[in-house]
């Protein structure tokens, strides 16, 4: 019996497998598509500095340009003033430029109103974010700082000059040591922040809308053999239709796994993405794949050709990766898109690698690994009953 | 004794056809079949039974409902109503030994054009549960007698459509039935390929393989049946040995004529005082006579009265068209 199951479901892998378009659609495309994206949005072994111009001098402007050249993130060029950075903006020289005022020292211990320019490139936009938040996290501890030295200083009663001295280097040394810490603090958090993210996010986006796609192909070879009558020949030999059935369905499934296995692979040895711990990663991944092989289930349980296959195929892909989140994130949807993706097999599973990224066990992981297999199994049943009903025929 | 006794489980129907089934060398008994799609009757009350050993061929012209008998016989369909028995295995009950009993062989090719010959050959084997050397030797073996040892490792996909026929053929054989169902396995091919599928179909029952065999080719049915069945609008009209067939034309033999118009009504009326029976398709005349040589005279003396033009005329031997013809008023092929 199980031998029957391996041989039929064998076959249809190797069918697949022959076709050259499946090699260029499970192993090609995944390839260059972590290409593009990755040069596109930077990866994540090398994030390539955006050039930042700073126009400011004294300390508090050096110690900023020191602080985003060590984030890695940013290469600090020095302007005069604030129009030659705005230039600099415009043309492309430099994606965000940041205009402190000008003798921001002595702004900071007179208590002046402090105004700092920030530019930014709007094509541009994730990571000038990102570079401007560094910025703006550092002015806060300035402006804390600041607020700190007031209090002591309005505090200072010293009645010798030698009181003054120490609780002159007390208060220094306590600021100083916010600013390490906090900058310190900064770097950490915003580095690895959104850059990797958005790329780690495209590569499983992506990756789950190739597993659906793949499973309509594998559906679509279901169809062919019943318009050719090789099923009849199988369903003639000893193997029931519950059997075929089987077999079938654990085709699409390892066609599944193959597909996502394949954009797993790829983006974390070549980016080095990371989907997670390879156990937390599993059953998500064997989840995805059997809601994909429940997608191909319920396309060929309404396709009556081919050609409807193919086209219906495309249409719900492309639907359900435009509302799921493989087209853009998550976040980004608008309310309606927001409830309509929860029925869509790429917003779980989005979800649920982005929590395994994170190392998370989060109930949400279980629950969205829970609601894939559920979808498995809503589409195997469907897609069984309407082949059944086919079968006889 | 307990095995004489029906059971609850078995009607007696049943019961007895298995009896009839064993004791006499019956390999297939249909009873009273019935097959319907929906409201549409595609098999009406169809009973013949199959010796072991014999060639038997199920003669009817298209929409007769042969593929779908057939599709009953292959555990496809259940029957409607009606019983089938094979090798004294009921085909509802016992589905998994009447499978391994049955060999088939579709109308349509239900091969897989992306692989090769032999890997065909291996996959429809190893469902049934044929598997190592034995699968191998008994590829090649089929390949060899079907003429495409050859050709074994090029794609099904490439072939020609006899040379497919002819793999479709091997892939029902792979688990040595006993019974082998073959539905017009000659449909679309040339005459080279056709006859290269007789001669085989020939040596297999030579080797003693029971065949049941559709056709809605009478010169088919003719060289390769022990017996045949005459089937039309999902019943059998008419059933018997080639020898009984002919008998069941009588005398009889039909005359064909090609004019160049059609007749009137009332020409063909004075026409049918001369003949027995007429069948008139345009200016296709087909007519039975008794006596066919001695009426031929006095039809032709007519056909000039009435001013007709003769192009084409034509006396046959009866043949299971003229049976096909006499039974139904209807060509078998149009
Ligand atoms: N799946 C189906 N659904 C509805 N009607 C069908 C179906 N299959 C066959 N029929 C009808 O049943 C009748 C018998 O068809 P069948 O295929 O058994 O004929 P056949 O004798 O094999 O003809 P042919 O020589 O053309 O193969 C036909 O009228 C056909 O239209
Ligand atoms: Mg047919």
């Amino acid at each position: 019996m199980i031998n029957v199951i391996i041989v039929i479901a064998w076959r249809d892998l190797l069918a697949q497998l022959r076709s050259r378009s499946f090699l260029v659609q499970t192993l090609l495309l995944p390839f260059i598509l972590t290409l593009l994206i990755g040069n596109a949005i930077g990866g994540t072994r090398k994030v390539d500095p955006l050039p930042v111009a700073l126009v400011g001098s004294g300390e508090i402007s050096q110690s900023i340009g020191a602080l985003l050249e060590q984030s890695g993130l940013a290469k600090v060029h020095g302007l005069p003033d604030a129009s030659s950075a705005e230039k600099a903006v415009r043309t492309g020289e430099a994606t965000i430029a940041v205009v402190l005022p000008e003798r921001l020292e002595s702004k900071v211990l007179r208590s002046d109103p402090l105004e700092v320019r920030i530019l930014i490139d709007p094509t541009s936009h994730q990571r000038g974010e990102v570079v401007k938040q560094l910025v703006q996290g550092y002015m806060q501890q300035l402006e804390a700082a600041r607020a700190a030295i007031l209090g002591g200083v309005r505090a200072l009663a010293p009645s010798t000059a030698q009181e003054l001295q120490s609780t002159l280097t007390l208060i220094r040394a306590k600021v100083e040591k916010q600013f390490q810490v906090a900058s310190i603090d900064l770097q950490t958090k915003e580095a690895s922040g959104r850059s990797q993210g958005i790329f780690a996010y495209y590569a499983v986006a992506f990756g789950v809308m190739f597993t659906l796609l793949s499973a309509t192909n594998g559906a679509g070879g279901v169809i062919d053999e019943l318009e050719r009558g090789t099923i009849h020949r199988l369903l003639a030999a000893p193997v029931t239709p519950v059997l075929l059935l089987v077999s079938k369905f654990l085709a699409l499934w390892l066609l599944g796994v193959w597909q996502l296995g394949a954009f797993a692979i790829f983006s974390s040895l070549i980016y080095g993405v990371s989907w997670g711990a390879p156990l937390a990663v599993l059953p998500v991944l064997l989840a995805t794949a059997a809601a994909a092989a429940g997608f191909g289930g319920i396309i060929i349980g309404i396709s009556r050709s081919r050609e409807q296959l193919n086209t219906l195929s495309l249409v719900f892909v492309l639907v359900m990766s435009l509302l799921g989140g493989s087209m853009w994130p998550l976040e980004t949807l608008p309310g309606a898109a927001q409830v309509l993706s929860k029925f869509t097999y790429n917003r779980w599973s989005i979800e649920a690698f982005q929590l395994t990224a994170l190392g998370s066990s989060d109930p949400h992981l279980y629950l969205a690994t829970g609601v894939l297999f559920a979808m498995a199994v809503v589409g195997v049943v469907f897609g069984s009953f309407q082949l059944n009903r086919r079968f006889r025929q | 004794m307990a095995l004489l006794m029906p059971t609850l489980e078995t009607p007696r129907p049943f019961f007895l056809l298995m009896i009839y089934g064993t004791m006499l060398g019956v390999v297939l008994v249909v009873k009273n079949l019935q097959k319907r799609y929906d409201k549409f009757i595609a098999v009406h009350d169809v009973s013949f039974h199959v010796q072991r050993g014999e060639v038997y061929g199920l003669l009817g012209p298209n929409g007769a409902g042969k593929s779908s008998t057939i599709r009953v016989l292959s555990c496809l369909a259940k029957p409607d109503s009606g019983s089938v028995v094979i090798d004294g295995s009921d085909i509802v009950q016992e589905q998994a030994k009447v499978k391994r009993t049955i060999g088939i062989v579709p109308q349509d090719f239900a091969l897989y054009d992306d692989f090769s010959a032999l890997e065909n050959l291996v996959f429809f084997g190893r469902l049934y549960g044929i598997s190592g050397r034995d699968l191998k030797i008994r590829a090649q073996e089929l390949l060899e007698a079907v003429g495409l040892l050859e050709r074994s490792h090029e794609a099904v996909g490439t072939f020609s459509g006899g040379m497919k026929r002819r793999i479709n053929i091997a892939a029902g054989l792979m688990h040595k039935p006993k019974m082998l169902y073959l539905d017009e396995p000659t449909v679309g091919i040339d005459p080279q390929s056709r006859r290269k599928i007789l001669d085989l179909v020939k040596t297999l029952n030579a080797s003693g393989l029971t065949v049941l065999y559709t056709t809605h080719y009478m010169e088919e049915a003719e060289e390769l049946c022990h017996r045949i069945g005459v089937i039309d609008q999902g019943k059998i009209i008419a059933e018997g040995t080639l020898a009984q067939m002919r008998q069941l034309a009588g005398e009889t033999a039909p005359i064909r004529l090609e004019l160049r118009e059609p007749l009137a009504a009332s020409q063909l009326e004075q026409l049918k005082t001369l003949v027995d029976e007429i069948i008139a398709e345009e200016n296709t005349l087909t007519l039975f006579a008794r006596d066919p040589k001695d009426a031929l005279s006095g039809i032709l003396q007519m056909l000039s009265s009435f001013g007709a033009h003769v192009h084409h005329l034509e006396l046959d031997e009866p043949d299971l068209e003229t049976v096909f013809l006499k039974l139904t008023g209807r060509r078998l092929r149009d």
